[in-house]
């Protein structure tokens, strides 16, 4: 197989040297087996692109197929060569099936290559209601195509109970899918409009639920799908379209490979769309001949039962009647029956409620009249029998119900009140006009209306609360610091001590006890380098002070001016002469600047 | 001195509150007698001292309604609306008048995206600022007790202090969001007649469309006399100023 492979790429490649000077040609086609078609039948159309060169990089044509439901396309490309000449051939089968009756035409499909555009012959189809394949399902497997022989595997069948029916005689349908191997997704595609008739869904397949059933001697799963119930509208021929369905089925059913082919390249699904054919539906029209009064369309089987309540009554109160009318048939049909109400009783619109059923599978149920009627004069009061009248299409006769008359005793004189405060209350409350809804009430005072987020007391507010945070976080951190770190807390209460023994100098300069203002001085100095360097103030002088600036790499002249300072300090002291006041001022002032110069650098 | 003129500011802003008020409940008289215009003449006034109620502006909204001008009743229940999201009456009122106005709403078929929508702008902008205020003092209580406690925090105060901090940010960012959207996104309502939009700002360009008394629109630009706004089915033109009054 890649021997063949590489031979058949090996002559590509030296025909495509040798044929570059070759004008690419491409023809591009599209049939269909039959100009004929039921609405049922599959119709296979192939678009057939056939070129010179490598056609692997085309785009797929276009096509309109709005006229039809389209599964595919299936597609195979084949490459051949004969007299050195290498041509490309792509088929696109598509298949299709109608929507519609009547002369349809395909396409043209358009195809772009390089610069050109393709474009193949319209194909006109004449497409009749139903199947035009006249063979059993059996057998039909004559085609070459593989989809024709699905149907040995899998259709589906639409089978009416009846194919000739009155006007509004209920035609049950059952579509049902037969098939016999697994499937999967299976879904509706679309479901028939069902023109003419009035329609009614009795089952919808949730699932399937496949029973044994043989057909023409195969034995078939066959799942119920759908079941309508259709009552036609008109007489005349009608058509029901058909109900198409689609299925993912395995790729090659029924014909298993050997183990190696399934385990090797596995069984792949495809999505296949079956349709189940139309049905020609003969409707009769309802006979007119001894067609009785009152008939108002209800075809079917159906009683009538009439009860009032209560039988004895004071005038001016309200008897309720009840006609119900129930039984098989459309019960759209039947219109609401009429009272004859003699003079002396009013009688009101009648409340309806309806009951749907199904029984063996007919369409049918109950509807309930409920008449108010009240009395305005005393005395018995008879209400004449009601009528209903409907078609019975098994026995093909009209049929009249009658019910008893109805009495009703009322008892007392002629009503004074409005009697149309009674019953009312019996009927859904109507709307009869709409307007907008009434104003506001009055008020006291009215908002401000300040948009919150307009007003700048708003956002100072947002930002006082996570700054007041952040400054007690600060203070509370500050406290545990001054409480656990002793450095630190000498430290920060350096300047204030300095400040104070600087004061306390000033006092003593001011009392002219010079020894003692020195003493001060000095003892400023020290205590404030002391607390700042977290040093034993008694055992610093003036030696040790200037080394311990040192380390801390406080510039020169300032070590110096310090310790000249402390010299001056110890001089004066101890000189055997009063120090003069000017002198004294200086030496403080000096500390000062001293002090303060050294708060910046350590 | 200052507490005298801080009263004399009090007893002022009060003087002005209950005018405000008593020319409100003259409106409110006057249509209950029917005077439908001579109400929405006295609610306007109202309006023009600044006031901002969602009580006058649903008021003035049905004076206006009554009175045959349904562009400004839509007008005023939107901005009513602003005011107070949640108000039965407001809402009614305003999809009754929307139904009523000639241009037709796109229809919205997308449910999740319309209660999005209306999550979205469940709660009024002062809610908004409201709790975020409240949520940040609970944050600033919690975090207060935590500095002064000696105790190591429990995994319950824990959570409490995240969860806190986790609705303090996501409140702020909801917060902020619908700001921003309050701020750059002005929509506006059609109070003339109608109106013809065209492609660009001037009589002389091309009609692109017409809209009628009541529609809302966006407002993207001004340029002169002409705004640029955009239809929510896509549609964009200028529109003379004096068409759209912005909500």
């Amino acid at each position: 197989m890649w021997r063949r492979a590489s031979i058949l790429i090996g002559w590509v490649l030296l025909c495509g040297g040798v044929g570059q000077g070759w004008a690419q040609t491409l023809s591009f086609d599209a049939t269909v087996d039959h100009a004929r078609y039921g609405q049922a039948d599959p119709i296979r159309l192939k678009l057939t692109i056939t070129a010179n060169e490598s056609i692997s990089h085309l785009p797929a044509p276009e096509i309109d197929l709005r006229d039809f439901y389209a599964e595919g396309p299936a597609m195979s490309t084949q490459m051949n060569i004969v007299n050195f000449q290498t041509s490309f051939t792509r088929e696109l089968t598509y298949t299709l099936y109608a929507r519609r009756t009547g002369k349809i035409t395909i396409g043209p499909a358009r195809l772009k290559f390089g610069n050109k555009i393709y474009e193949t012959r319209p194909i006109a189809l004449e497409i009749a209601a139903g199947s035009t394949r006249q063979l059993p399902r059996s057998v039909r497997r004559n085609s070459s195509d593989q989809d024709a022989s699905l149907d040995e595997f899998l259709f589906v069948a639409a089978r009416p109970d009846r194919k000739r029916a009155y006007v509004g005689q209920q035609i049950t349908v059952d579509y049902d899918l037969f098939y016999r191997f697994q499937l999967h997704n299976v879904g509706f595609k679309e479901i028939p409009s069902f023109t003419g008739f009035w329609v009614k869904e009795l089952f919808v397949a949730q699932q399937l639920e496949g029973r044994r059933e043989v057909v023409e001697g195969v034995a078939f799963n066959a799942a119920p799908l759908r079941r309508v119930a259709l009552f036609p509208t008109h007489p005349g021929t009608h058509w029901v379209a058909p109900l198409v369905v689609s299925c993912d089925v395995p790729q090659r059913p029924g014909r298993r490979g050997s183990l190696f082919d399934d385990l090797l390249l596995g069984r792949g699904s495809r999505t296949v769309l079956l349709s189940s054919d139309s049905l020609k539906v003969e409707v009769l029209p309802l006979p007119e001949e001894s067609r009785p009064e009152g008939f108002t369309g209800a075809v079917g089987r159906f009683t009538l039962n009439v009860q009032s309540q209560p039988a004895i009554l004071p005038v001016g109160d309200p008897v309720t009647v009840t006609v119900a009318i129930g039984g098989v048939g459309n019960l759209d049909a039947i219109e609401v029956p009429e009272i004859e109400v003699p003079p002396g009783i009013k009688a009101y619109d009648p409340k309806i409620k309806e009951e749907e059923s199904t029984r063996n599978g007919l369409y049918g149920g109950r509807r309930i009249y409920e008449y108010i009627l009240i009395p305005e004069v005393g005395g018995m009061l008879e209400v004449p029998p009601i009528r209903f009248a409907y078609f019975d299409p098994d026995q093909e006769m009209y049929r009249v119900l009658e019910s008893e008359p109805i009495f009703v005793n009322s008892q007392g004189a002629a009503a004074t009140q409005e009697p149309e405060s009674y019953g009312l209350s019996r009927r859904d409350i109507q709307a009869v006009g709409q307007d907008i809804r009434y104003i506001k009430p009055n008020a006291d005072s009215l908002g401000a209306g300040v948009a919150l987020y307009h007003s700048i007391g708003f956002w100072v507010l947002q930002g006082t609360l996570p700054l007041a945070f952040l400054g007690l976080l600060f203070h509370q951190r500050h406290r545990q610091r001054l409480e656990g770190d002793v450095a630190y807390a000498r430290r920060r209460r350096a300047r204030g001590e300095a400040g104070r023994r600087l004061k306390r100098a000033g006092e003593l300069l001011e009392a002219e006890e010079g020894g003692e203002f020195y003493a001060e001085i000095q003892r400023a100095l020290l205590a404030f380098l002391a607390d700042r360097l977290n040093l034993s103030a008694a055992g610093l002088t003036q030696e040790s002070s200037g080394l311990a600036l040192e380390e801390k790499r406080v510039e020169a002249p300032l070590v110096k001016a310090m310790r000249d300072l402390l010299v001056q300090c110890d001089y004066a002291r101890f000189a055997p002469t009063a120090p003069k006041r000017g002198e004294m001022e200086q030496v403080r002032a000096r500390a000062e600047k001293l002090i303060n110069r050294l708060d910046r650098v350590i | 001195m200052r507490v005298l003129a801080l009263l004399v500011l009090l007893h002022g802003a009060a003087v002005a509150q209950s005018a405000t008020a008593n020319l409100y409940n003259q409106a409110n008289g006057l249509y209950n007698d029917g005077q439908f215009q001579a109400a929405r003449d006295r609610y306007n006034q109202v309006a023009e001292y600044g006031v901002e109620d969602a009580r006058l502006f649903y008021n003035l909204g049905n004076a206006h309604f009554k009175s045959g001008e349904l562009g400004r009743a839509i007008l005023w229940y939107e901005r009513a609306l602003q005011l107070a999201p949640r108000d039965g009456d407001i809402e009614a009122n305003l999809r009754f008048a929307n139904l009523v106005k000639q241009d037709r709403d796109p229809e919205d078929n997308n449910v999740v995206w319309r209660f999005l929508l209306d999550a979205f702008f469940f709660p009024s902008l002062n809610e908004l600022c409201i709790s975020f205020s409240f949520l940040l003092l609970v944050l600033f209580v919690l975090s207060i007790r935590r500095m002064w406690s000696r105790t190591a925090i429990s995994a319950g105060g824990l959570v409490l202090i995240v969860s806190c901090i986790g609705l303090v940010v996501l409140d702020g960012v909801y917060l902020g969001v619908r700001i921003y959207h309050q701020v750059t996104v002005e929509e506006g309502i059609v109070v003339a007649d109608q109106g013809t939009a065209r492609s660009g700002p001037g009589k002389e360009q091309t009609a692109v469309f017409v809209v009628h008394e009541g529609t809302k629109v966006r407002i993207a630009r001004r340029q002169g006399d002409w705004m640029l706004v955009r239809l929510s089915n896509g549609l964009g033109g200028w529109l003379p100023a004096s068409v759209v009054e912005a909500i």
